[in-house]
């Protein structure tokens, strides 16, 4: 166990079947031995492109969804293997914030009633405290009094993340999963809801799995970042040395395309973009999944298994 | 210059149950025939609603109160639904923001590719389906002919992007308009859907008016920029000048949420974006402006040129050359 560590991973396996012919199953590996750790007060960012199992690994952490091999350890105990009924207890403890804000709400519950709602497990708050806990949330995340009596479908996509990100605060949890939070954000409050994050972590040693496919975001608020694709991590460290010198091809694409997005011109490296398109591999497939779309692919990398090994103290890669 | 597109003081406003939230509030914006144009804003500042102004595809809760849309010769708001038919399709295109909800979902794409072919060119239906799998394969659809026979919802984000721009590229308009091609997109992705729109425009010699809330991606694009706040436009001018030496509060206070740095504190614009359903008299922007002062709330900020063709709507506009601060 990682001194410091409120939340492990440990060689997560997650595979579905997609589709079934006949007696055949085919299987699509959407986890494919995953090991994060997080450490507390840490906000640790995950990058990658749509199908690189971010989400899944979420929902597996949140017991919402079981791992086909692996553990997860929280706060120095091993959650995965608990039973559903064991494991409500932890559940006002580890939060997460769904990708979409609009189908994540009960659509017949006012904001006020979610609020209240997600406060039910908590045990040391009286009635009248969590009423007050509701406004305050609501006024955090820059909502006024008069959404407590909204319906979902009543408001916009911005607003209801906030409510969103105000619903896994509620029951003031150790650790949250932050799937995408910004996403349906305008860049003019995306700092505020950000800042408020930061805010909420100094005050009482939060620890957040940011999930972004905005670099620029993950840049303000990771303090390390891994970077996941198909399933694997890829590349994983401290921002500063993964910003600055990115060791692999698919991490130096993903940060070409979002220098794109820089004011100044002169920064802009459109050339070293991936071609195509993610690219599912076969269930038993041990190359690197990059081929096809890296133009540094040599023959060995698809004979040979890649692994990831520490290139610096605490610096991961998997690519030769 | 020739100015293709000219929307003139365009005042729209939607009927939401009993209240009206004014959309447009006096919209002036010129795009000149060659230039890629890039309309900023965020959600709510009108600048989807001011082009499906243009395309005559409002909702029917929309109504325009005032000003007139100029492409060439004609004001596209006089025009009969048929005589805008003609004109859509064939002279103006616009790819959706979500493009795979904006396909047919029970037609093959390759059969919606045909079908506008043959409506805006003619043509036999063998001819048409052709020419579809022919214009998939040039938006870099891997192979196009399987490809065509399938349905939206065998397609990717990415992909279903594309098909919108090969339905354009059958047409071989003189506008087109594409709304936030890249957002939803993987970054990966988004590079090669901006690529193919620049091809695109260049070899249609096309104009493009490129909708999106993302400044900083518009300038590795656009020639040419748009600044919305809303339902008015704050700043126009050309990308050095907007992006490089912006005049409007609004521009730099956005141009300062992108910029990219390693600060502890993320940058934002304070207080929140105005209520639509409001009237006001002053700026649109005066609540939330570091430099607004009482005039702002009270008087409409005059259009200044600042510098030639950049204009900035402000009372407080300040000259290029001194926007460093």
């Amino acid at each position: 166990m990682e001194q410091g560590a409120i939340l492990q991973v440990q060689d997560a396996v997650k595979t579905f079947v997609v589709r079934r012919r006949s007696l055949r199953q085919v299987r699509m590996t959407a986890l494919d031995g995953v090991s994060i750790s997080v450490r507390r007060g840490e906000t640790v960012g995950l990058v990658g492109e749509s199908g690189s199992g971010k989400s899944t690994l979420g929902r597996c952490v949140l017991h919402l969804s079981k791992l086909d091999q692996g553990k997860v350890i929280f706060d120095g105990q091993e959650i995965h293997s608990l039973s559903e009924h064991d494991f409500r207890a932890l559940r006002a403890r580890i939060q997460m914030v769904f990708q979409n804000p609009i189908t994540s709400f009960n659509p017949m519950m006012t904001i006020g009633q979610t609020l209240l709602d997600a406060m039910r497990l908590v045990k040391d708050m009286s009635a009248q405290e969590k009423k007050q806990r509701v406004l305050t949330l609501l006024d955090q995340v820059q909502l006024d009094e008069r959404f407590v009596r909204l319906y979902p479908y009543e408001m916009s996509g911005g607003q209801l993340q906030r409510v969103a990100l105000a619903r896994a605060l509620a029951p003031r949890p150790d650790f949250v999963f932050l799937d995408e939070p910004t996403a349906a954000l305008d860049m003019s409050i995306r700092g505020q809801i950000i800042n408020l994050l930061l805010q909420l972590q100094r005050q009482s040693e939060l620890s957040f799995v940011f999930v972004s496919h905005d670099l620029r975001v993950i840049r303000y608020v990771a303090d390390r970042i891994y970077v996941m694709y198909l399933g694997e991590i890829v590349e994983t460290g401290d921002k500063r040395q993964l910003f600055t010198a990115p060791r692999h091809p698919y991490t130096r694409s993903l940060l070409a395309g979002t220098l794109i997005g820089q004011i100044d011109r002169r920064k802009i490296r459109y050339g070293s973009a991936l071609s195509g398109e993610v690219v599912q591999k076969e269930e038993n497939y041990r190359g690197c999944k990059l081929i096809g779309r890296c133009r540094y692919a040599l023959e060995r990398c698809v004979n040979e298994p890649q692994v990831l090994e520490e290139i610096r103290p605490g610096y991961w890669v998997r690519c030769w | 210059m020739v100015v293709l597109l000219d929307i003139r003081d365009l005042r729209l406003e939607f009927s939401v149950g009993s209240e009206t939230v004014y959309a447009l509030r006096g919209v002036d914006l010129q795009v000149e025939r060659g230039t890629r144009t890039a309309i900023v804003g965020e959600s709510g500042s009108g600048k989807t609603v001011a082009a499906l102004a243009t395309l005559g595809l409002l909702p029917p809760t929309a109504r325009v109160t005032g000003g007139q849309i100029w492409f060439k010769d004609r004001n596209l708001l006089e025009l009969s639904e048929k005589e805008l038919q003609a004109i859509r399709g064939s002279q103006i295109c616009m790819t959706f923001q979500q493009a795979a909800a904006a396909l047919n979902p029970l037609y093959p794409v390759g059969k919606q590719i045909a079908d506008v072919y043959r409506r805006h060119v003619g043509g036999s239906k063998k001819e048409a389906w052709r020419k579809a799998v022919e214009v998939l394969a040039a938006t870099g659809i891997p192979e196009p002919k399987d490809r065509a026979r399938n349905y939206p919802f065998e397609y990717s984000g990415g992909m279903a992007q594309r098909a919108m721009i090969a339905m354009a590229l059958v047409c071989h308009p003189q506008l087109l308009i594409a709304d936030e091609p890249t957002s939803g997109l993987d970054v990966t992705i988004q590079v090669q859907v901006l690529d193919l729109i620049q091809d695109v425009v260049e070899q249609l010699d096309a104009t493009l008016m490129l909708i999106s809330h993302d400044i900083a991606l518009v300038s590795s694009v656009c020639t040419h920029v748009m600044v919305m706040y809303a339902g008015k436009v704050m700043e126009t001018g050309t990308v050095e000048q907007v992006l490089n030496a912006p005049a409007n509060p609004y521009t730099m206070e956005l141009l300062r949420c992108f910029a990219d740095s390693e600060a502890s504190e993320v940058p934002f614009i304070s207080g929140r974006v105005p209520d639509l359903r409001q009237v006001w008299t002053g700026c649109g922007f005066a609540e939330r402006c570091p430099r607004a002062f009482a005039l702002c709330h009270q008087i409409p900020p005059p259009v200044v040129e600042v510098g030639s063709g950049h204009f900035s709507t402000c009372h407080f506009s300040l000259p290029v050359g001194r926007a460093s601060t």
